[in-house]
């Protein structure tokens, strides 16, 4: 089948049976790449027909989204490709008028889902349907083919280290750490918790190694490291980022801070962490775009509002930090699969829970993947704007995500840090600055 | 650069010793700890109440006249292995408040199997009253004790929550530059550090270095080197627990590359 047409089934059921309501609601999951469309009676246009794809998908519809009407098709379509619908079923095709099938089938062929059209009209095939000459005609029954089709494998979650078993581990900074889980865990736990040390100690190294500052020699002029500081805490951003969206559990991302502290010391850096919550303990380092907090992003119609939440929320530079640059919202920042974000200091994995929703927005602003790279992600108010995450969450009626009430201790240097690290209680430092000065106790 | 070793000095290494910081030897005198190095004499101790001396001297196992020593007519403490069980798990989980333990834990810390651990901790789960100001969590092979709910309201447990965590922070921040200048043998100007006694002691407070014994023959002050448990935390020695195991191979940096020079 081509790929402007897709697979489309007529399913007859002239006698509008109540078993054929029940294998729809079984059929009914959008979590599984399967979505019932319900048109409610009379619908006309495309904009009463998005309404219905995008309630299928689970966005807020009640009351009506505030994007104009032209938008509501395109919005439909950007979130069904977001998500990836693999069956895409219509109940009740058969009061739908033939642009509207026309659409439907566009739909369908945009997102690579196999259309299904329920034609209940008691007596003959209904009109807009009976010209679909490619359509296969089937029975009710036939869906549940749907229903035993295995969900297709969704992606897994970047590894960037070898994971650890959740394990409690001591509560001592990294001076002490790695010997300390030596001394406490039993002996096959600390033989893989020193593994992952070991792998983030040369991790981190290595891309220290690889920084401009170090790449000459190991031990350089420490003015030309403070000098550096900044351009070194945006790519350890990038690196953390990196490490803790990966790790499987606090105890795992615990794990990695202390080594990647351990690694940093070594070359005169202090990664200086002081959790900022009352959270157990690497509770606050992973990433803030938890499912939770997705499920309800995923609720937003408007694919902008949802997407600047999500790279707010995940993105470890923030413009505040780096001077934005004009490319530094483009259309490239995103992998088409929405599976990493790129930056000027290397590529973040992202959550498996953001990859809906930077698909959709990446179809929304590019629908046929021709535009140039540099195109802009956002306009508008969607631009360089604060607390994007926030103004989305309350417009669903949501409650804003907790906020750090840790005062900070007074005795350590204020370091560099960027928003993302500072939210989890990390600075930088130069050792070289801690050198003690005449009368300093 | 060399220091004269003074009475204040030496009551300061004696007093480390016998398990008692800097800090708490000037809690203990009220004088402050770079005040008490400096102090030329035992003499300079005789403005102290006989009280207080009496402490210090307990304290660092000093004889005292023998006219003012009475006997003790209570009964000593129950030796450590004749407390029960249940007494034991009771001083870990409280030492560790707050703290979610697995029995597994607590048998290390104790030295025991786990079934005595969880015999004990059965016991304790039944013998714990409520209203006693505490709480015991047992969920299976974990243990928490914790301030009972509602005993403090959350203001008192926000502002001790405060005290706590700025207490947890760890060493002063130089004491990390001292820790790093000696963690790097190429330093320049490492060795300067050492004549910093306060952040020496500090350090040795902390458990981060330790006496040199190579560099005493130097005649330095106070000569120091990273504690064995830092340089394996820091990568810069490979060794299992417990050291005494295995010798400790100076890798120069785990991870280092081939064409790195070590650190």
């Amino acid at each position: 089948m081509p790929a402007d047409r897709p697979w489309v089934t007529v399913v007859r059921d002239p006698h509008d049976t109540p078993a054929t309501r029940d294998l729809l609601a079984r059929v009914d999951r959008p979590d599984r790449a399967a979505l019932v469309v319900r048109p409610v009676p009379g619908t006309t246009s495309p904009a009463m027909l998005a309404l219905a794809v995008l309630a299928a998908l689970g966005k807020q519809v009640e009351p009506q989204p505030r994007a104009a009407q032209r938008q509501w098709w395109p919005l439909a379509q950007a979130w069904t490709v977001g998500h990836q619908i693999d069956h895409l079923v219509v109940d009740r095709a058969h009061t739908l008028p033939a642009h509207l099938i026309t659409h439907l089938i566009s739909l369908a062929a945009a997102s690579g889902a196999h259309l299904w059209f329920i034609d209940a009209s008691p007596a003959h095939d209904a009109p807009a349907l009976a010209g679909l000459a490619h359509a296969v005609r089937q029975r009710p029954q036939q869906l549940l083919t749907i229903t035993l089709a295995e969900p297709a494998a969704g992606p897994q979650p970047a590894t960037a280290a070898p994971h650890i078993p959740p394990v409690i581990l001591p509560h001592t900074g990294f001076l002490t750490f790695r010997y300390a889980c030596q001394r406490r865990l039993p002996a096959a736990q600390a033989a893989l918790v020193d593994d992952a040390w070991r792998h983030t100690f040369d991790t981190i190294r290595g891309w220290l190694n690889r920084t401009e500052v170090f790449a000459a020699t190991h031990r350089p002029d420490p003015q030309r490291v403070i000098a550096a500081t900044r351009t070194l805490t945006a790519g350890l951003s990038v690196q953390l980022a990196d490490l803790l969206y990966t790790a499987a559990h606090p105890a795992d991302a615990l794990l990695r801070l202390r080594a990647a502290q351990a690694s940093l010391f070594r070359l005169g850096l202090l990664l200086h962490h002081e959790p900022r919550t009352a959270a157990p303990f690497g509770g606050d380092l992973g990433c803030r775009l938890t499912p939770e907090v997705a499920v309800a992003l995923n609720r937003a119609v408007s694919t902008s509002a949802a997407a600047a939440a999500v790279l707010q929320l995940v993105n470890p530079l923030d413009g505040s930090f780096i001077p934005a640059r004009p490319q530094s919202d483009a259309l490239s920042t995103i992998e088409p699969d929405g599976s990493q974000l790129h930056t000027d200091y290397g590529s973040v994995p992202l959550p498996v829970c953001a990859h809906a929703i930077l698909r959709a927005h990446r179809h929304f602003v590019d629908p046929t993947g021709t535009a140039p790279p540099d195109t802009a992600l956002f306009t508008g108010q969607w631009r360089d704007a604060d607390n994007l995450t926030e103004r989305t969450l309350r417009r669903l009626r949501l409650a804003a995500l907790p906020t750090p009430w840790y005062r900070r201790s007074r005795a350590y240097l204020r370091g560099h840090a960027t928003p993302w690290m500072r939210h989890r209680g990390l600075d930088l430092c130069v050792l070289a600055e801690l050198a003690p000065r005449p009368g300093h106790l | 650069m060399t220091q004269p070793v003074t009475f204040g000095a030496d009551l300061l290494i004696r007093a480390r010793d016998h398990g008692l910081t800097s800090e708490e030897l000037a809690d203990l005198l009220g004088i402050p700890a770079a005040r008490i190095r400096a102090l030329p004499g035992p003499e300079a101790l005789n403005h102290l109440p006989g009280a207080l001396l009496r402490t210090l001297a307990e304290r660092l196992d000093l004889p005292w006249p023998d006219w003012l020593t009475t006997p003790p007519t209570w009964p000593a403490p129950a030796a450590p292995h004749e407390r029960p069980d249940t007494a034991c798990v009771h001083a870990v989980l409280s030492a560790a408040l707050g703290q979610p333990l697995h029995l597994s834990e607590i048998a290390a810390v104790l030295d025991w199997s786990t079934d005595r651990v969880r015999a004990a901790a059965d016991q304790l789960t039944t013998r714990v009253r409520p209203g006693g100001g505490t709480r015991l969590t047992n969920t299976g092979d974990t243990l928490t004790l914790d301030v009972a709910p509602r005993t403090l309201d959350h203001a008192a447990r926000q502002r001790l929550n405060r005290l706590l965590h700025a207490h947890g922070l760890g060493p002063d921040p130089y004491v990390l530059h001292l820790i790093h200048q000696l963690s790097d043998p190429y330093t320049p100007g490492r060795y300067r550090l050492h004549e910093d006694a306060d952040l020496v002691d500090e350090a040795l407070d902390y458990q981060l270095v330790v006496h040199s014994i190579e560099a005493s023959d130097l005649g330095s002050f106070h000569p120091v080197e990273l504690h064995p448990d830092v340089k394996f935390s820091l990568g810069i020695t490979q060794y299992r627990y417990p050291p005494e195991d295995a010798p400790s191979v100076d890798t120069g940096g785990i991870g280092t590359k081939a064409d790195s020079p070590p650190l």
